[in-house]
């Protein structure tokens, strides 16, 4: 379909109906039929891009602003962007370890948004939510933000983490329904997974020649451990072990 | 919550986050446990000066060496160290065992009763003497 639908209008001529809604149909739905396309005020209402969080503080973080690309979102219809830097308010992330939500937060008469923390996460009308961070009682951890530019995305399959040993092959089914592209699989010594993360690449089997332990399909990622010695579960330089833990992520 | 990954002969596997992902091997069994999964871990571990989870490298000028074993609410655990049975006393589920490290060698020290504890995590620990 032609766009846009309306033309240019000489000065005293009455504008017909016609003309005024083909105005209406080129601003609401880019000129195209309703029944074709979303009101554009709805196509943009979860629009969000240019958010890039980090760490500010232990207990604080920051919302970083690239004036090439700053930060630009969509809250309760409003357009909104910053183009000055954007910080969690001081004491919000804090007591018992828990999982907080940052969202923004829409402010009648700015153009502008402010960035809020909460353990709940449910948005309300001004809130759109736009990422997350572990506190663990003293220090935020994993930041996660969901509109990252540039970043590497969420991983498409997370094992969690696994006790493991020798001499074992553990399946798991990532439910990928296709060969993953990139498969990282990372050894722990403790349980909090906050220790130093071993990239696993060789293990060593039982005549301690140096393997991979990583096996690929549509349906599993296989991790086998070597059978015997003191780096069947890693073999780094910084660690082996025949215990820990492992955490495979993958993606497609 | 941790699930439990026991094999056909009843001893513990693995122990996991998940329990949709994983494919059992036949007279594999998968159980939940109410436990967290640092708590399922800490049921036993065993270390030397603070390491567990991976093979920790002494020299053999060392001599001696004290593996702490933590196993809380026992009084006393079983262990395999190099495959010879020693039971360890506890007090408060807190015990060692003293290892000589004269001449180079592995030490792997394990639960005796895997069907109890889970020799993968920190339940096992390897000391390569060098």
């Amino acid at each position: 379909m032609a766009y846009p639908s309306s033309s240019t209008v000489s000065s005293g001529q009455p504008t017909a109906a016609s003309q005024y809604n083909n105005l209406r149909k080129d601003a609401l739905y880019l000129g195209q039929s309703y029944n074709d396309s979303l009101l554009l005020g709805n196509f943009f209402a979860k629009f969000a891009s240019g958010f890039k969080l980090i760490l500010y503080s232990v207990s604080r973080l920051k919302l970083v602003i690239d004036t090439k690309n700053p930060p630009t979102i969509v809250i309760n219809g409003c357009l909104l962007q910053m183009n000055s830097n954007v910080v969690t308010g001081s004491g919000l992330i804090a007591g018992a370890a828990a999982i907080y939500y940052i969202f923004a937060v829409q402010t009648p008469g700015s153009v502008g948004f402010t960035m809020v923390p909460s353990t709940s996460a449910s948005e309300t009308d001004n809130t759109r939510l736009i990422g997350e961070c572990y506190w663990d009682g003293s220090t935020i951890r994993d930041i996660v933000c969901y509109f990252p530019e540039n970043v590497i995305p969420e991983p498409d399959y997370d094992s969690g983490y696994f006790a493991c040993t020798t001499g074992t092959t553990y399946a798991k089914a990532h439910g990928l329904l296709n060969h993953p592209r990139l498969v990282l699989l990372f050894h722990t010594t403790n349980t909090t997974g906050y220790d130093e993360r071993e990239l696993v690449t060789v293990v060593t089997n039982a005549a301690g020649v140096e393997m991979s332990p990583v096996g690929i399909t549509d349906t599993y990622v296989y991790v086998q451990t070597g059978a015997a010695g003191a780096g069947t579960c890693v073999n780094a330089i910084r660690r082996q072990s025949a215990t820990g833990y492992y955490r495979i992520l993958a993606w497609l | 919550m941790v699930y439990i990954i026991r094999k056909a002969d009843q001893t513990i596997k693995t122990f996991q986050t998940r329990d949709d992902d994983t494919f059992l091997d036949p007279g594999e069994v998968i159980e939940p446990s109410p436990l967290s999964f640092s708590e399922y871990a800490e049921r036993l571990v065993l270390s030397l000066d603070g390491r567990s989870g991976e093979t920790v490298i002494v020299p053999a000028e060392v001599k001696e060496l004290t593996v702490h074993v933590s196993c809380p609410g026992e009084q006393s655990v079983d262990l395999l160290i190099n495959g010879t049975p020693e039971t360890v006393s506890l007090t408060k589920g807190i015990g060692s065992i003293i290892l000589s490290a004269d001449a180079p060698g592995l030490f792997i020290i394990k639960p005796a009763d895997q069907t109890k504890y889970c020799p993968a995590g920190q339940a096992t620990l390897y000391i390569e003497v060098q």
